[in-house]
């Protein structure tokens, strides 16, 4: 499976168990793709953190 | 749980949430009194358990949970409810009974915030250079964890392949700002 599909289905929580397992392998034995995994979960927690304050401005307004 | 209602705050869909939310906050408010909170704190508590609702569902976690959400949301409630008067008994002249109440709502456990680290504050700066539709992007693909698929008719796309090659876009774009800044820096 390529990179791109297998980091969606990571993120999206849609990863088989067989996937899962390529995953973690790969995250392994594979620099570049842990060195993406690492930014993409960054990414995550910081748009986590944005996200939520929007959504409590948003709530300010109701 | 309310499939409806899961899916309607994992995608922001405002009219449901506002329902929701407003739907929810006299009986709150109500149900609060029994611990005799301040009512400012009452209306802060409410809103800190609505926005810790809102990230159970993103995460998933809500799709297994059998009971109603206004139950979920009131016990995730009566859990911040408990800790805002532990912190009343450590102030002077106030000690409030910390008798737990069994029935009515059960008590849902919530985690801690974690904090950003360093590097993800760094990161952060970065993110907020982006144009609002590359923030809106890479916070639906990687925070709210939607498919390609997802985004494409939440948003409008014309295709999934769309999607994935604007999602691309965005990343590229970052790290291009964080690049040139350590070049310049």
């Amino acid at each position: 499976m390529v990179d791109s599909i297998l980091i969606e289905k990571y993120f999206s929580g849609n990863l088989s168990e067989e996937e899962l397992l390529e995953f973690e392998k790969r995250y392994e034995n594979n620099t570049e793709f842990r060195q993406e995994i690492d930014f993409l979960k960054n990414l995550k927690a910081v748009s986590k953190a944005e996200d939520t304050q929007q959504f409590k401005a948003t709530l300010q307004r109701f | 749980m309310e499939q409806h209602y899961v899916d309607a705050l994992r995608t922001d869909d405002h009219p449901i949430i506002k329902e929701l939310y407003t739907g929810y906050r006299i009986d709150f408010l109500g149900f609060s009194k029994r611990y005799k909170l301040s009512e400012e704190d009452a209306i802060d508590i409410y809103q800190e358990a609505f926005i810790t609702l809102r990230k159970h569902a993103i995460s998933g976690k809500l799709y297994k949970i059998e009971s109603s959400l206004k139950t979920y949301l009131f016990g995730i409630g009566k859990h911040l409810i408990y800790k805002k008067l532990k912190e009343y008994s450590l102030k002077a002249n106030y000690t409030p009974s910390l008798q737990k109440e069994e029935g009515f709502y059960e008590e849902v456990s919530v985690d801690p915030e974690e904090e950003l680290t360093q590097e993800q504050l760094l990161l952060k700066r970065y993110f907020n250079l982006l144009g609002k539709s590359c923030q809106r992007m890479l916070t639906l693909s990687f925070y709210r964890g939607l498919t390609n698929e997802e985004i494409s008719k939440l948003e409008g796309y014309e295709s999934e392949a769309v999607v994935r090659s604007q999602k691309s876009r965005c990343l590229k774009t970052l790290k291009d700002l964080i690049k040139n800044s350590k070049d310049n820096g």
